[in-house]
């Protein structure tokens, strides 16, 4: 029986390629495990699709702002020698 | 030379002058190095918090330390994956903060090394014909329910297309943690979305492709 973990791990792309050849000899005789990979494939692909980038805009300025107070403190320090 | 360009004040404002001026001008250029690399990441990065926390909160918080620390520990990016370095920072971040609040064990956590499925025995749902009726609002709201590990996992391999090694070293497990814990999770979102549509008549127990 193939292991679920190896299929998942084809997907990725985290097999070496003698795994991986052996891995896809072993599919072609194994129907259930071909429509497990491609059913994993599908699942990483929506995931991938429905992930939208959130609106941050504010937020990256927000973060410059306590980089500018960052720098100051390090500036303040560095004259006062600390 | 006068005694006055040897006096005390006009040697500090020459050693300030000489000494201050390329610390300055030198942090002023690691910080636009910084900028120019985090501001491209940071969606992701906020994107990432935002999944991990559940919280949008919680997330502007995790995603501003992220970009402090990030920024103070510039100087030690190694410089090959400016992206994977702040997605680890992220998430050592979240797991210290977020997650040592929790108590008790994980839920899915308990039989995370034996929690092996069969292959082809799970209900044969074909994904395609479930995910094709899956707007991104369900998936996001399912994946928001795959207990803590997995999700984390699962976010990082899937949305952010980390390798299992880089991961590994974001969650601080090894590797063979890292490829059953995405297992896993692939796994319970499945059944999350599966539930989902057969309640919402999107698919039929049993249907085929």
């Amino acid at each position: 029986m193939i292991d679920r973990n190896d299929l998942h791990a084809l997907a990725d792309n985290e097999l070496s390629s003698e795994e991986q050849a052996s891995l896809l000899r072993e599919l072609e005789s194994d129907a259930n495990a071909r429509v497990e990979y491609q059913n994993i494939v599908a699942m990483k692909t929506a995931l991938k699709q429905s992930s939208t980038s959130p609106e941050c805009g504010e937020l990256w300025n927000r973060c410059q702002a306590r980089l500018n107070e960052l720098d100051k403190t390090k500036r303040v320090e560095s004259f006062v020698g600390r | 030379m006068s005694s006055r360009a040897l006096s005390e004040p006009n040697l500090l404002a020459r050693a300030a002058g000489t000494l201050a001026r390329p610390m300055l001008f030198g942090r002023r250029n690691q910080r636009e190095a910084f900028e120019r690399q985090a501001e491209k990441v940071f969606p992701a990065i906020v994107g990432t918090a935002l999944r991990l926390t559940r919280s949008r909160e919680e997330a502007e918080d995790l995603a501003m330390e992220a970009m402090v620390r990030a920024y103070e520990a510039f100087d030690r990016f190694d410089g090959s994956n400016f992206k994977a370095w702040m997605l680890r920072i992220v998430t050592n971040l979240y797991i210290n903060r977020y997650r040592q609040r929790q108590r008790g064990p994980q839920l899915g956590s308990l039989d995370e090394e034996g929690m092996m499925e069969p292959v082809g025995l799970s209900e044969e749902i074909p994904d395609r014909i479930l995910f094709d009726n899956m707007v991104g609002s369900e998936v996001e709201r399912a994946l928001a329910q795959v207990p803590d590990d997995f999700r984390t996992a699962v976010i990082l391999s899937d949305i952010e297309e980390m390798s299992y090694q880089e991961i590994a070293d974001a969650t601080q497990v090894p590797i063979g943690t890292v490829r059953s814990r995405i297992a896993r999770g692939r796994s319970i979102l499945r059944r999350l979305l599966a539930d989902f549509a057969m309640k919402e008549g999107i698919i039929k127990q049993g249907a085929s492709e």
